[in-house]
């Protein structure tokens, strides 16, 4: 099963230290945004209060909130010094 | 490498509401909208105007009429220059684009606006239909489509932050009286429009197999709020990364297909400016593109057939689309992210939200539209309704709908510039059917609730104050 669709359990919260917005994995840049998903900037913009602090994140392939976590949490080397 | 933005960097915990207020674009739009507005006030108060450097093109019937003019008018043009530059660059350089980037791609949108202004204002523009927000998207595709746009302008194509700007400054020519009397209307009419259109939309999807993240990203964008509805969405429920930029797509697509269909419908049909500005409002996908068709709308007031003022267009899309369907945007977020993380399959990922989520994602500038229609509100309090008209009207409302329009034209200018089909995603068939569907159930419902069942109501705006 791949990360992208192994199950995990719901009833059990995650601690919120280990936000997506505090991994590796995770890119919320607004101009990286911009520049990776294609028509952003056009009727949009990564730096619109609407898109709070979502990001890509790159071991599940996909667009999430910050505020998102999952098993595989792993702090940026900035933030764990 | 890439590096994160500021907003992303501080461990355990999200951005502080302090740093947000200069961190977002949304924010920068209220302070500098309200920043002019206040300027605004205190010359009005003071018995002076921002005449003097709200300068427009004038009507004009021969070249060297138009040249004459401009160079009459130089140093205005050159102080508005400056004006704009400085109160976006600010803006952007706290973003942390670069100022010169910005710089030089801004003298080339500020140019290429200046241009679009003064045909739009040629004596024989409405025998050729060449309405301004048409002729900036026309020219701004066919530039990005042909010869293609160099990389130092694309910084200076702010669409949303142009756009955002020039919607606080509209507040100021809305009396909050108004709202309050309008505003509920047209939320009933965008609840029930965007309910049927998100339904239809992730109906057909789910039916036609596709992921419900995937439903869920196509229907906010063909039901909120266009991209930016898309992108809230696709964040709150954890979308595959390559879902939002199918329904980024499909919303470019469409968004402007409708600048061009929409107001030559309600030409035809003959549609007072207040209805058809709340057509436009109910059935476009994106603020800047909707504001485009119902600007173009609004310069047809006044020809046979049309009743209603050109500023009644303007005025009902945004009841309709700001107050009807923009701020409702973190609601749908929290919604479809509590049926992602309870109802959907699991992804690997747990993005459940809190009610926080309404505040986070709601779109800031619309805080600063309603401060503008207070603010002008009360100083207006005072006058009769031919005072208004003669004396705040030209001294204080008047400029600041200039310096709105130029922000709309940067705007106009910029989607176009920034719309090159060929970088688009390939959306595929069946996303197309779905979004598809639900663009006709909402055109045809949008025109019923806009053109029937609340007709009298729009057809009222812009008439004096209820």
């Amino acid at each position: 099963m791949s990360a992208a669709t192994a199950a995990h359990p719901a009833a059990a919260p995650l601690p919120a230290a280990r936000r997506c917005a505090d991994c590796m994995n995770f890119d919320g840049a607004a101009h990286t945004l911009e520049a990776e998903i294609p028509g952003f900037a056009v009727m949009g913009s990564g730096y619109a209060s609407v898109r709070a602090d979502d990001g890509l994140c790159r071991l599940h392939a996909r667009y999430l909130s910050g505020a998102s976590r999952c098993e595989s949490f792993a702090r940026r080397a900035a933030d764990s010094a | 490498m890439t590096t994160l933005s500021a907003t992303t960097t501080r461990p355990d915990a999200p951005p502080s509401f302090r740093r947000e207020l200069f961190a977002k674009e949304d924010w920068w739009a209220v302070w500098i909208g309200l920043g002019l507005v206040v300027v605004a006030v205190l010359a009005f108060s003071g018995g002076s105007s921002l005449k003097w450097i709200a300068v427009a093109p004038q009507k004009w019937s021969s070249p060297g009429e138009l040249g004459a003019q401009l160079a009459t008018n130089a140093p205005r043009y050159v102080a508005l220059f400056v004006l704009w530059l400085a109160l976006f660059g600010i803006g952007v350089r706290s973003l942390g684009i670069s100022l010169r980037q910005f710089a030089p791609a801004f003298v080339f949108v500020f140019l290429g606006s200046l241009l679009v202004y003064a045909i739009g204002v040629w004596d024989q523009s409405t025998r050729y239909n060449l309405e301004p927000p048409l002729v900036a998207l026309l020219l701004g595709l066919l530039i990005a489509n042909t010869v293609g746009v160099p990389a130092w302008l694309k910084s200076g194509l702010r669409v949303e932050f142009y756009v955002k700007t020039g919607i606080v400054l509209l507040g100021a020519g809305l009396p909050f009286t108004l709202i309050l009397w309008a505003g509920p209307v047209a939320i009933v009419q965008a609840a029930i429009v965007s309910l049927v259109t998100f339904g239809t939309i992730y109906f057909v999807a789910v039916r036609l197999g596709l992921d419900r993240r995937l439903a869920a990203t196509l229907g906010a964008g063909g039901a909120v709020c266009g991209v930016s509805g898309a992108i809230a969405v696709a964040g709150a429920v954890g979308a595959k990364k390559e879902d939002a930029p199918i329904a980024i797509t499909l919303v470019i697509l469409w968004a402007i297909v409708m600048i061009f269909v929409l107001p030559l419908v309600s030409k035809a049909l003959a549609l007072p400016t207040g209805v058809a500005g709340a057509w436009i409002g109910t059935s476009e996908f994106a603020d800047a593109a909707g504001f485009a068709a119902a600007q173009t709308y609004g310069g047809y007031a006044g020809q046979p057939g049309i009743a209603g003022t050109a500023e009644a267009s303007v005025q009902a899309f945004t009841l309709m689309k700001v107050i009807g369907r923009d701020v409702w945007i973190g609601v749908w977020a929290l919604v479809l992210s509590i049926l992602a993380t309870t109802r959907w399959e699991r992804t690997g990922v747990d993005s459940r939200v809190d009610g926080g989520e309404i505040w986070r994602r709601f779109p800031k500038f619309v805080i600063g539209f309603f401060i503008a229609s207070a603010i002008v509100t009360l100083v207006a309090r005072g006058y009769s309704y031919d005072q208004f008209k003669k004396v705040v009207t030209p001294d204080l409302v008047g400029p600041l709908q200039g310096l709105r329009t130029w922000a709309f034209t940067f705007c106009f200018l910029s989607i176009g510039l920034s719309t090159r089909l060929r970088d688009l995603a390939a959306a595929g068939a069946k996303p197309f059917y779905a979004f598809t569907s639900g663009v006709v159930v909402n055109l045809i419902l949008g025109f019923i609730l806009s053109t029937i069942v609340f007709a009298d109501f729009w057809r009222g705006l812009g008439l004096p104050a209820p």
